[in-house]
């Protein structure tokens, strides 16, 4: 038993030395291939020039062309049947923000001039433009297969009209609240009177009531019955003829019958008088009568007009906004980036990178194989007792050395219009630049081993570059694509590279908040080992034959 | 063909087809160590895919190919270390130097540092490389290329060489210093298998030699079983102040000739009894008092042989 033990462990050590042997043999065979590739690399002079200047080239061009916020050198052509105070504004607001204006005398002209790039976007004024003006119309004539232009252009005269439009609309609103407070001074100024008025409606009702009532109290009907003339006058024939028995001169009684009738005819005058009188009376007094009512009715009047006034005049101070600029936005919208967008180039870092390492990677590392492939020696490679995959695994390095010191540049030369923030993550983006570059860099040696000629193999290499580009947001959003290939895009490595540098570099994510895309790229990486694997298996078997 | 004795590297009925296109079809044949053999057919007779099965790049279709007795498909790769291979095309990287193609093929045949900085000094001693260590592959002759691939296929010493047509496209100075270089290489106890169109190399340089003809092996032998067995007529050529006698002599003298034609004042004989004729000629030009100012006797090359026998 003892010696079976020894014997099982001694078979144990043999295999680990074994194991470690062929490690070690196929780690010097692994750098073998590299440091040979390398020096087929830097000896081949315009593959050195193409690896080495390309990236910088277009880092280069990518710092210069996108190194501003703003679109230059815009066209915008303008038509109008009039032009009026209000579109010459607009237009020369538009010149005062670089764009080139060019009035164009008839319609079809500004917008076949779109058509014809003579342009890049068509504004039609609606004639007589202005404050009051029937129509207030601006239409834009754009070029929509110039998608993004068309929208940064838009966004920014848009923005600019938007001002001219607030504008007139602060001034006209303005106008209405000045007339607002207006109406308010001279309402609140009226209301006195009117308080006067009702207080003076109930004074003049009080005196009519009060009147009516007086002259109720009067009754100026009386006749001479009423005054007992009757029995003055037979008091006075009783007198007369005691009068007459005392012999008093007839003169005298004539004198007092004269003066009695005369006090008779003086008062049926004065009670005719009083009769009309009390007629008179009776019409005023009805009058009066009637009048009240009138008056307490006016009185109401007078008290709902004076409170409608009280309510327009409450209602007016229950305005709590009276600024116009407020009225008329009263919900303020404004922009602010979720990072500091300091020039295009800075946003947009990101997808460059991944555009570059993705481009770098596929194309270097077919151009590689699509080398070895024709160069006859890579058949005495295969003759010798080297595992196929050692010779992926060295193509893979020599690949990777290559793109990360092209990285390096990269990030060297984008330094200069990066801000801190970006490059300050850039420690955590090593790892998805890391995952990313394998990734592209097995898809480049799958399309070097699965294609005969250099050309299909470079065409096909452009191929997966333009297909993962076009289902990226790099030309439209993901969000304008069917729904159902949404889904699919999300497996898309650029649109999975864009996502990852960007929550990194632009976001400063970390990496556990990136571990489902990661995961993702580690799928696909192996999933494009085992191709490379394959498809090399698949290419030997074709010159076998 | 039946086997004659056992050899370093033995084909069984081996056969190889893609798809329904046979390309060689129950070849057998057995190669002893040291020796130099040659494979001789017309172009697509099978003779690359030959040499790609005995290195194990092809897999046989049937049959099988024996290494010292064992099936190659069998045995691990490392038994590839065995077999060094020249293609027609260079196969190294012109792009390196020569020591750099050497140390890298070295290394992936997982040769120590120091055996290969040992092995590259033999290689460009033994194939006159020495100087041009340092010179990259493209800068390189024809004739040092082609040395630069075998010492490449050499590099790890195999016991057998392969060379597919290891003098095509050279000029004849290049080619005799390939050959000479390939002497030294059985001169070193390695077993060598050419395929070559040129047949006068073959019959110079091999022990022995294997005719491929519409994928199977026609014939195998010495070049002098080739010479002997297939060569029935001598051509004797000479030149005498009586040729025109001669001329008329000859065709009604008694020796068998098969014929005889006369041209700016040289006879040539064509028969199968050279000897015959020979004695037949001597004689007449003494009875004559002639004397012979030029005689040559020339048999059939192996590129006649070959295209008779490939008819």
């Amino acid at each position: 038993m003892r010696s079976g033990g020894k014997l099982f462990l001694n078979n144990i050590l043999v295999w680990f030395a074994l194991i470690f042997g062929s490690i070690l043999r196929n780690i010097n065979r692994l750098f073998n291939i590299v440091i040979k590739n390398f020096r087929i690399l830097i000896r081949s002079k315009s593959s050195a020039l193409i690896i080495v200047l390309g990236p910088l080239l277009i880092i280069g061009l990518i710092g210069i062309a996108f190194s501003t916020t703003t679109v230059h050198d815009v066209i915008i052509g303008v038509h109008s049947g009039e032009y009026s105070d209000l579109s010459e504004n607009i237009i020369s607001e538009l010149e005062d923000g670089n764009y080139f204006i060019k009035k164009l005398d008839d319609r079809t002209a500004c917008i076949d001039g779109v058509k014809a790039g003579d342009h890049n976007i068509c504004l039609i004024f609606s004639e007589a433009m202005g404050v009051g003006g029937e129509v207030n119309r601006i239409t834009f004539h754009v070029d929509y297969t110039r998608v993004n232009l068309v929208y940064a252009i838009m966004d920014d005269i848009g923005s600019k009209l938007a001002k001219t439009s607030d504008d007139l609309s602060l001034e006209m609103t303005q106008i209405i609240v000045d007339e607002l407070e207006n109406a308010k001074g001279v309402i609140a100024g009226k209301l006195s009177i009117l308080n006067v008025v009702s207080e003076d409606s109930l004074d003049l009702q009080e005196k009519v009531a009060t009147g009516y009532e007086n002259l109720s109290k009067y009754n100026l009907t009386k006749d001479l019955g009423d005054l007992r003339y009757n029995v003055v006058e037979g008091d006075f024939d009783s007198l007369s003829d005691y009068l007459n028995g005392q012999n008093l001169s007839t003169a005298r009684l004539d004198s007092l019958n004269t003066s009695l009738a005369e006090f008779k005819e003086n008062l049926e005058k004065h009670l005719d008088d009083t009769s009309a009188a009390s007629r008179h009376m009776d019409t005023v007094t009805e009058t009066l009568e009637s009048l009240s009512p009138s008056l307490a009715k006016n009185s109401v009047k007078v008290d709902q007009v004076k409170r409608a006034l009280e309510g327009v005049l409450l209602g007016i101070d229950s305005i709590e906004v009276k600024d116009s600029s407020e009225i008329v936005s009263p919900i303020s919208t404004s922009v602010q980036p979720v990072v500091t967008e300091d020039t295009h180039a800075n946003g947009m870092f990101p997808t460059f990178l991944v555009l570059v390492l993705m481009f770098v990677s596929i194309m270097l590392a077919s151009t590689l194989v699509l080398n070895e492939k024709s160069a006859n020696a890579h058949f005495r490679n295969f003759v010798t007792p080297t595992n196929n995959m050692v010779f992926i695994i060295g193509t893979y390095l020599t690949s990777l050395i290559i793109v990360a010191l092209q990285l390096l540049v990269v990030i060297g030369v984008g330094a200069t219009f990066l801000s801190g923030s970006t490059l300050g993550n850039m420690v955590n983006a090593i790892y998805p630049l890391f995952l990313l570059a394998s990734l592209f860099i097995f898809i480049g040696i799958c399309v070097g081993y699965l294609f005969k000629s250099s050309e299909t193999a470079m065409l096909a290499a452009l191929f997966i570059v333009s297909a993962t580009m076009f289902f990226s947001n790099m030309i439209l959003p993901i969000e304008s694509v069917p729904s159902y290939l949404q889904g699919f895009m999300g497996y898309n490595p650029f649109v999975l590279g864009e996502t990852i540098l960007k929550k990194i570099l632009l976001f400063g994510f970390g990496l556990s908040e990136i571990g489902r895309e990661c995961g993702i790229l580690w799928i696909l990486t192996i999933v494009f080992l085992i191709g490379s694997y394959l498809s090399m298996r698949l290419y030997k078997r074709g010159i076998n034959r | 063909m039946v086997m004659q004795e056992r050899g370093v590297l033995e084909l069984n009925k081996v056969s190889k087809s893609y798809g329904e296109r046979a390309v060689l079809s129950e070849v057998s044949m057995s190669l002893p160590h040291n020796k130099i053999y040659g494979i001789i057919g017309k172009s697509g007779c099978g003779k690359t895919t030959l040499l790609n099965l005995l290195i194990g790049f092809l897999q046989p279709s049937r049959g099988t190919v024996y290494y010292q007795g064992k099936d190659l498909n069998k045995v691990s790769k490392e038994v590839r270390m065995k077999f060094g291979f020249a293609s027609q095309s260079y196969s190294f990287y012109p792009k390196l130097s020569v020591k750099e193609n050497l140390q890298y093929f070295g290394k992936l045949y997982g040769i120590g540092k120091v055996d290969i900085e040992d092995r590259t000094y033999q290689l460009l001693n033994m194939l006159r490389l020495s100087g041009e260590e340092n010179t990259t592959g493209d800068n390189l002759s024809s004739g040092m290329k082609k040395r630069l691939d075998i010492a490449c296929a050499l590099i790890h010493d195999p016991e057998v060489l392969l060379l597919d047509e290891p003098t095509a496209d050279l000029d004849p100075a290049l080619r005799s210093d390939v050959l000479s270089a390939i002497k030294k290489i059985r001169a070193a106890g390695k077993t060598i298998l050419i395929t070559t169109h040129l047949l006068g190399e073959i019959e110079i340089l091999c022990d022995r030699i294997f005719l491929l003809h519409h994928q199977r092996l026609k014939d195998m032998g010495s070049p002098d079983h080739f010479d002997k067995g297939y060569t029935k007529e001598v051509k004797i050529k000479l030149k005498s102040r009586s040729y025109a006698s001669l001329y008329s002599v000859l065709q009604s003298c008694p020796v068998d000739i098969e014929s005889a034609n006369v041209e700016d004042r040289y006879v040539t004989i064509t028969t199968k009894t050279p000897e015959q004729v020979m004695q037949y000629v001597m004689s007449f030009a003494q009875k004559h008092d002639d004397k012979i100012e030029h005689l040559s006797v020339s048999r059939p090359s192996l590129d006649r042989l070959f295209m008779e026998l490939t008819k």
